[in-house]
């Protein structure tokens, strides 16, 4: 039965998982580029800024991939908008522009060169928006930091042009520290593996149920959901009497929400991003929204447990895939179940 | 929602009555004054590797059967025209397990002439399994009992029930 499910697991995972950007692989080559495309503007951008600038004010900038293509937790989008986080950390002390809002200018005006592409102002970033009729969407955020700030901290460049003056601020943040945290907090491989799957299904759950819901307010954040695994999840991959491997992804599963449901039943979910700002994720969630959160995890936490019970795989199957959705197989009845050589006779029958 | 029952049988492995047959069941509730008995047969699958049992559909009173307040008598051919064409439809994996009827008692226990028909069946069916599965549908509670090869039938427990 567990070996069943185990294999069902497996294959959900690799349809949803996204893997690395910059692994050289086929399914990545097109958002890879996208991204290439984007980062070769910027510097561009930056060298003809430079030739008017003395050689020690040189701008410049480091990026790497974060969020969850950093963290390895991403998953394909079922509304296909695939997502990608860039982290742009600027040589720049932030004393020297009070005004964060400059700072996200030249971004923005870096990457706003090209007609085929739309570049929106966000309050924590600059988003590129691909979308073409017939195409898969995508859009690519770029957060935009100083790292050279005299007080050794980083800081992520907030607000809009158009913002009010308290929201065109920096804000202390780590782009690495979020990703760091969460690949060190398990050592072991097989451990760290399984968390991040549980943090994937997580994700899966949450984009099949809410699909109505708006991100951040109705609907749960993907980083919301990762800081909950963070603190909840405890790794189920060894046999607990002969301590061999034995990967029970159902179990852990089950297990992550059955402590998010406990630690919520007299109050709110209430999940503070574990490194700096350290702020709460689910701020944005209206009461009447978080009932609903709260409703939904209920329910899958009773088929995940009675999918845990059920002695029937194919049953087993059809209760998570009503949670997880339909890229979780349904293993087949017959498959499961012992042929008889003929049909049983019966008889008429009298009962009172 | 209906919930899925699990009982322990005597050879230890676990008997699982799918919720959407509890739910199929408690249609036939003779929850009024005036509701007749009803009854059918129950059919199941044995599970690969672990031998468990479940019981996932049932058949349902026909016009060729009797009812009565207090008696339901069952006719033959209709009944075992299913268990044949789900046999084959399922490449041979549905198969027949037992019977059930109701009951105009909250918590039912086998009459007479419920348990002189199981123990008839027993020697005259031909089984699939080593006993026949027979439950009756109270007003309040549904009971299971099984009736083996030397006719003794055993009330079965639910798993809940032990912890
Ligand atoms: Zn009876």
């Amino acid at each position: 039965m567990n070996v069943q499910i185990e294999k069902c697991f497996k294959t959900f995972h690799d349809r949803i998982k996204i893997s690395d950007l910059d692994r050289k692989e086929q399914s990545n080559m097109v958002l890879r580029e996208k991204r290439d495309l984007l980062l070769e503007d910027l510097k561009l951008y930056f060298r003809k800024k430079n030739v008017t600038r003395k050689s020690d004010e040189h701008l410049n900038f480091d990026y790497f991939n974060q969020g969850s293509y950093g963290m390895y937790t991403g998953i394909k989008p079922i509304d296909g908008d695939f997502d990608i986080d860039v982290a742009i950390v600027l040589n720049i002390d932030k004393t020297d522009y009070p005004n964060p809002t400059t700072v996200k200018k030249w971004i923005f005006e870096a990457l706003n060169a090209k007609n085929n592409r739309t570049v929106l102002w966000k309050k924590p970033c600059i988003t590129v928006q691909y979308t073409k009729a017939g195409e898969e969407k995508y859009h690519v955020d770029f957060a935009i930091y100083a790292g050279a700030n005299q007080d050794g901290h980083c800081y992520l460049a907030r607000g809009k042009e158009t913002s009010i003056p308290k929201e065109k601020r920096w804000e202390e943040s780590y782009p690495k520290a979020l990703k760091e945290k969460i690949n060190e907090k398990f050592i072991n491989d097989e451990e760290r593996h399984q968390f991040k799957r549980i943090i994937k299904y997580l994700k899966r759950w949450k984009d099949e149920k809410f699909k109505q819901e708006n991100s951040g307010t109705g609907k749960p954040t993907g980083i919301a959901l990762t800081a909950l695994a963070f603190n909840h999840f405890s790794p189920h991959v060894r046999d607990f009497f002969t301590n061999e491997t034995k990967i029970n992804d159902l179990t852990a599963l089950t297990k992550t929400v059955e402590s998010i449901n406990i630690s919520s039943i007299w109050s709110e979910i209430n999940i503070q991003l574990p490194v700096p700002p350290y702020n709460n994720l689910f701020k944005d969630m209206t009461s009447i929204q978080m009932e609903k959160f709260k409703e939904k995890l209920s329910k899958l936490k009773l088929n995940l447990e009675e999918a845990q019970k059920n002695v029937d795989p194919h049953e087993a199957s059809k209760l998570i895939q009503q949670v997880l959705g339909n890229d979780f197989p349904i293993i087949d009845k017959e498959d499961v179940s012992k042929k008889s050589p003929k049909p049983s006779i019966t008889h008429s029958g009298e009962s009172a | 929602m209906c919930k899925t029952l699990r009982y322990i049988l005597p050879n230890d492995k676990i008997l699982q009555i799918n919720s959407n047959v509890i739910r199929d069941l408690s249609k036939f509730k003779q929850s009024t004054t005036t509701s007749n008995e009803s009854g059918g047969i129950l059919l199941g699958r044995i599970l690969k590797n672990t031998n468990h049992l479940v019981i996932d559909e049932i058949t349902t009173p026909t016009q060729y059967d009797i009812q009565r307040r207090n008696y339901f008598k069952r006719s033959k051919r209709p009944h075992q025209k299913i268990i044949n064409k789900r046999w084959k439809e399922s490449n041979q994996t549905q198969n027949y397990f037992g019977e059930w009827h109701t009951h105009a008692e909250e918590n039912p226990s086998p009459s007479n002439t419920d348990l002189n028909d199981w123990k008839k069946r027993v020697i005259r069916d031909k089984l699939n399994l080593d006993f026949l599965i027979s439950m009756i549908v109270g007003i309040k509670q549904t009971n299971v009992w099984i009736t083996d090869r030397d006719c003794k039938t055993f009330k079965l427990i639910l798993t809940n029930d032990i912890g």
